[in-house]
């Protein structure tokens, strides 16, 4: 009886550690520990919380190179350990050296393609963005009704002529009438003609 | 007797994490995949506490802090906002004075009659008549009268049963606290955007945060509002809900869809 008693403790112990086991990851699935979340991923780019995208995205082809040339010193602490010659020394120290210039050399080509690709893009980029806005500006003027802010309006340097028609004032403008009118939380000068 | 005994530590065993995973809070399987679409009747219930409570309000007033992302041309996206006071009197008058991050202020005055837009910086306001109750009013100034009423969905007395009928998805996050507030998190999801609140947790369940994600728009661009102060009986409410044109103030009218119109019609001739 008391074999049977201590066997029934032993499985009643090992029923509720397997539950509490069963509770806690439930728990883990669902976010765990306070503050919400269940089990919803916290990571990504965002989470970082960095302005810079080299800090939240490293660049591979920097680590890389950074790489090669923490191990070629290293190789070189090896190879000055072993008993060699001293003129053998100095001749790996002439090859590393070469190799070393060699990859300076390849670095220094690779950047400036890299930059004169950033050029041709940014030239490309900055003309297309000056011929969208200038559509834009052509569109929004003629089939969306143009309008200005007040501060472009404010500096415009014009010496308007106030107009009252049926209680609405315009202003005249080298040869353009506008209305100043309010539109989506603030006025703006709407051009009728 | 050794063997039945194991036996019974097994079944014992089982049960014990069956019930276990029954009375997670969720009533979820602890292996499901919790980005499965699911209507949560939790998620609903808190939505729907928080929904009455506002619909149940003769009155009640709110400031805010928002910020909203612009995608840019460029792919990147901005960040613009301000912050609001709201004042709200069922069934049909409304004030909202807002500020944007640039400095520019104005004024919105519902009076029952009338629909006010006021800028003081210049000293110039907008008027037009006022169509039914407040809903309607709202929906008139947003189509008609260019007028940004963001989270106006918040005014409606139907507020639980215009956005919970179109729902594709509720989930109930847990409690989180938000500016030493607890609140119950929830995600809610149409098939346009992904709306997360914080409601406050206990007897006055209000907003005190709000995320929607405009999960179709390019960018999938955020507005965002945090709630600073709410007040179920606000005072001198009534002083705050007319309008008055201020001396010298000149009267200009709202931007129009029908102006845009004109113009088509002038750039055809």
């Amino acid at each position: 009886m008391r074999t049977i008693n201590s066997n029934m403790i032993t499985g009643l112990l090992v029923a509720s550690l397997v539950c509490f086991l069963a509770m806690d990851f439930a728990e883990a699935r669902r976010g765990g520990g306070g503050g919400g979340g269940r089990g919803m991923s916290r990571g990504g780019p965002a989470a970082s919380g960095s302005f810079q995208r080299s800090r939240v995205q490293p660049q591979r082809r920097t680590s890389q190179r950074t790489t090669s040339r923490a191990v070629n010193p290293q190789q070189r602490a090896v190879n000055q350990d072993r008993a060699r010659p001293q003129q053998r020394n100095v001749d790996q120290d002439r090859v590393d050296q070469r190799q070393d210039n060699r990859q300076d050399r390849f670095d220094q080509r690779q950047d400036n393609i890299d930059q004169r690709q950033d050029n041709r893009e940014k030239v490309y980029k900055d003309r297309k963005e000056y011929y969208d806005d200038r559509n834009e500006w052509y569109e929004d003027r003629w089939r969306r009704g143009a309008y200005i802010s007040v501060s472009s309006w404010n500096r415009m340097d014009c010496r308007y002529n106030m107009t009252v028609v049926n209680s609405i004032t315009y202003y005249d403008c080298n040869g353009v009438r506008y209305e100043r009118v309010y539109r989506g939380g603030q006025t703006v000068y709407i051009i009728v003609n | 007797m050794k063997i039945r005994t194991c036996m019974l530590a097994c079944l014992v065993s089982m049960l014990f994490v069956l019930t276990a995973q029954a009375q997670t809070p969720t009533g979820q399987d602890a292996g499901e995949d919790v980005g499965a679409p699911a209507i949560e009747p939790e998620a609903l219930e808190a939505f729907k506490d928080m929904a009455d409570y506002l619909a149940a309000a003769k009155e009640f007033a709110y400031e805010a802090e928002s910020g909203y992302d612009v995608v840019q041309d460029s792919g990147v996206k901005v960040e613009f906002g301000g912050s609001r006071k709201v004042l709200v009197s069922r069934p049909n008058r409304l004030r909202i004075d807002s500020q944007r991050r640039d400095g520019v202020r104005g004024t919105l005055i519902f009076d029952g009659d009338n629909i006010w837009a006021h800028v003081p910086d210049e000293n110039v306001y907008a008027t037009a008549e006022q169509p039914g109750d407040l809903d309607e009013a709202i929906g008139f100034a947003v189509a008609e009268l260019s007028i940004k009423a963001p989270l106006a969905e918040l005014l409606s007395p139907d507020l639980y049963k215009d956005v919970s009928a179109e729902l594709t998805s509720a989930l109930y996050l847990g409690e989180t606290v938000v500016a030493g507030v607890t609140c119950e998190h929830l995600l809610m999801s149409n098939d346009y955007a992904d709306l997360q609140m914080w409601i406050t947790s206990g007897e006055h369940p209000v907003l005190r945060r709000i995320v929607i994600t405009y999960r179709e728009e390019p960018g999938e661009p955020q507005y965002r509002t945090q709630f600073l102060k709410w007040e179920m009986s606000p005072k001198e409410a009534k002083g705050q809900l007319e309008f008055k044109p201020p001396e010298g103030a000149e009267r200009i009218r709202f931007y129009s869809p029908a102006m845009e119109t004109d113009l088509d019609l002038e750039d055809a001739s």
